[in-house]
């Protein structure tokens, strides 16, 4: 059962959206408790009880005549909650997915004046999404790694490995998806989590996703066709490992 | 005594050859280097004296090469090499021309070792003061190197360099043996002198000419996008001001459909008129606009020239500028190639795929100054492993050197981190500066 709260201060734009969401818990009974509706951001953040993955905001950006204060509550709402599922549904001359992507982890952007037709398309997805996400086990396990200068977390089974890089203690970690630097030791590295291997003088790995070993390069390879190297000593350990 | 004195003037020469080196490379060194070389050479004068000079020749040489790890062999020579052969020359001079006219005299190994010290410390002033009157701007000479405009000039002073020294060492060391030794030293002394002042001063006019001609170049390039921003604003201005104009007329008819109660008239303006301004005005032209919250003009004018050009290649785009955005902790040069490549390299990709879209985002979290710039790929995913190795790209052989470019510059700041993601047909590169 998924909690759904929204922020509009427009009359009719609340009405809107309240009518597309009871219109989709009544045809999917039992997902969804009815909607709370609020103008006023304290309200809601008062009416908040509970946090996870089963809360679900949708909130307009622009309330009232301060442009940010839709921005604001989702901060407020990240704050108390990391897992929360966060909607924007705002005016298109506000769309800035990307920079509130990043900012509050916002789900999605709704465009206000798509027609009925697209707007109640979308808003449904998102509530789908969210039920989605109701399944998936909430503690991940993650790789952390905190320290004055940097803060990472990444799921763990997602590392495939870390270098060094040409500046002193700058590290690259590379997923299958992405690759980022951040200021820590090798050391300092495979202390944070006992599965990590250093394989060789300038990487580290993580084992669960290495797939082959070329013996001959002295070469890893893992499951995206991503590779490192490897040193010759540390080859018979995980080739056992492998195994 | 005279020992004392001859330590002593090693030891002014270690340092002055350390001096020296600082100014030509900019490789400071620090205290403990400082306290931990002079121990070292003041041991090695003490017990092995021809060892301390030729240790002190090398070492520079070997530091440059080894500990500093220019990418540049010909530079580390060249910086191994210049301290020495100044120091060699400056003293030279003074003992063999200039101290002789006020009557003292060091010749060879037999002259007062006094004298010699008193050499020693005028080295460096001497040096310091006439290059400062021939205006060789070390400073500049320092980037220009750096910039590696003359690079083949380099060989040509390294290779003179290194025959000097070494002529130098062989007569002194077959002073017995070749009667004229002293004399040819001198000579040599006077001629390389001369040749290697018109090179340092050749260097200098060049590198600093150079670097000036790389500036004007620059700011014409500002100059141009300024004005093609500038075009683009006033066009969007002058569409603004039709848009005013047919606004006053539509009010009017909307007034008479209200006087009448004319439902369908007023219907009938919105469903043809109206709505088409709604499109004309979420069009992307107007994303450019953002750029407005970018205070610094000349990044302003260089975004939005790439932009325009995305735009003229039916790139959709997306600016996101959250707020006034000062970007003020790099150096603004850095920061517009920095970007430059980010979107350069975007909108090449974007061009070849289906979706065709690019984004910029750049905003401030958390106290953190954040630059995304996000594109359509070709491939669902692009792998990542060598994207900043030079000589690396997609685009084919001999390309690949945007990236690195952006890797060397951002290597200079310490509080900057890079992070690349590709998945699902978009690429995104994030900048985040603390």
């Amino acid at each position: 059962m998924i909690n759904i709260f929204i922020l509009e201060d427009e009359i009719l734009q609340q009405a809107r959206l309240e009518k597309i969401i009871i219109e989709f818990v009544m045809q999917n009974k039992n997902c969804c408790t009815t909607p709370k509706v609020f103008g006023d951001p304290v309200q809601l953040l008062d009416a908040v009880v509970e946090s996870g993955a089963h809360q679900l905001y949708f909130l307009d950006i622009a309330i009232r005549a301060e442009k940010t204060k839709g921005l604001q509550l989702a901060y407020q709402i990240r704050q108390k909650d990391p897992y929360a599922t966060i909607v924007f549904v705002t005016t298109h001359s506000q769309f800035m997915p990307l920079t509130f992507k990043y900012k509050v982890a916002a789900l999605d952007f709704i465009d206000k004046s798509l027609p009925n037709e697209e707007f109640a398309k979308q808003i449904r997805a998102a509530i789908e999404e969210t039920l989605n996400r109701q399944g998936k086990t909430i503690a991940q396990d993650a790789f952390t790694f905190k320290t004055s200068l940097t803060q990472v977390q990444v799921p763990f089974n997602k590392i495939l490995y870390f270098e060094t890089s040409a500046i002193v203690h700058k590290v690259i970690l590379h997923t299958s998806t992405e690759r980022f630097e951040f200021y820590a030791s090798m050391a300092e590295i495979l202390k944070a989590d006992a599965r990590l291997y250093r394989c060789h003088k300038s990487f580290i790995v993580n084992p669960q996703n290495i797939v082959s070993i070329d013996k001959q390069q002295k070469v890893l390879y893992f499951m995206d066709g991503q590779s490192c190297l490897v040193a010759r000593e540390k080859i018979k350990f995980l080739t056992q490992y492998l195994k | 005594m005279e020992q004392i004195f001859k330590e002593l003037t090693f030891l002014v020469h270690v340092i002055i050859v350390l001096l020296i080196y600082q100014q030509i490379s900019g490789n400071k060194f620090r205290w403990y280097q400082w306290s931990c070389l002079i121990l070292i050479c003041g041991i090695l004068s003490s017990f092995m004296p021809v060892l301390g000079t030729v240790i002190c020749l090398f070492f520079l040489l070997v530091y440059s090469i080894w500990f500093k790890q220019t990418d540049n062999l010909r530079l580390a020579f060249f910086y191994g090499l210049y301290p020495n052969v100044v120091a060699s020359l400056f003293s030279r001079v003074l003992t063999d021309y200039l101290l002789p006219l006020f009557g003292l005299y060091h010749v060879g190994f037999n002259g007062d070792e006094r004298v010699h010290f008193f050499i020693e410390l005028l080295v460096f002033p001497l040096y310091f003061y006439l290059t400062k009157f021939i205006k060789i701007n070390f400073s500049l000479l320092k980037q220009g190197l750096k910039k590696l405009y003359l690079n083949q000039f380099i060989v040509v002073m390294n290779l003179s360099m290194c025959s000097y020294l070494a002529i130098l060492e062989a007569l002194r060391l077959m002073r017995n043996y070749i009667p004229q030794a002293i004399l040819l030293q001198e000579r040599l002394v006077g001629i390389y002198t001369i040749i290697f002042l018109v090179m340092l001063v050749y260097l200098n006019t060049t590198l600093v000419e150079k670097l000036k001609e790389e500036i004007v170049y620059q700011k014409e390039q500002q100059l141009q996008e300024l004005i093609t921003y500038s075009q683009h604003v006033e066009d969007l201005y002058n569409e603004i001001k039709y848009f005013r104009h047919d606004y006053l007329n539509i009010l009017t008819s909307i007034h008479t459909g209200l006087e009448n109660r004319d439902l369908i008239a007023i219907q009938t303006v919105y469903d043809q008129v109206l709505t088409k301004t709604k499109e004309q005005f979420t069009d992307e032209k107007y994303h450019i606009a953002n750029l407005v919250k970018i205070t610094n003009p000349a990044l302003k004018s260089v975004i939005a020239t790439k932009l325009l050009a995305a735009q003229s290649q039916n790139i959709k785009l997306r600016v996101e500028i959250d707020a006034q955005i000062g970007l003020v902790k790099l150096d603004i040069l850095d920061l517009i190639n920095v970007i430059s490549i980010l979107l350069d390299n975007a909108l090449e990709e974007a061009r070849l795929t289906k979706e065709r879209f690019l984004v910029l985002a750049i905003f401030e979290v958390n106290n953190k100054e954040v630059i995304i710039v996000e594109n359509s790929t070709r491939k669902a995913k692009v792998d990542l492993t060598n994207l900043f190795v030079r000589g690396y790209s997609t685009k084919g052989a001999k390309r690949g050197y945007g990236l690195v470019k952006l890797r060397k510059i951002l290597d200079n700041y310490p509080n900057v981190l890079i992070k690349t993601k590709s998945s699902g047909h978009i690429f995104s590169q994030i900048i985040e500066i603390n």
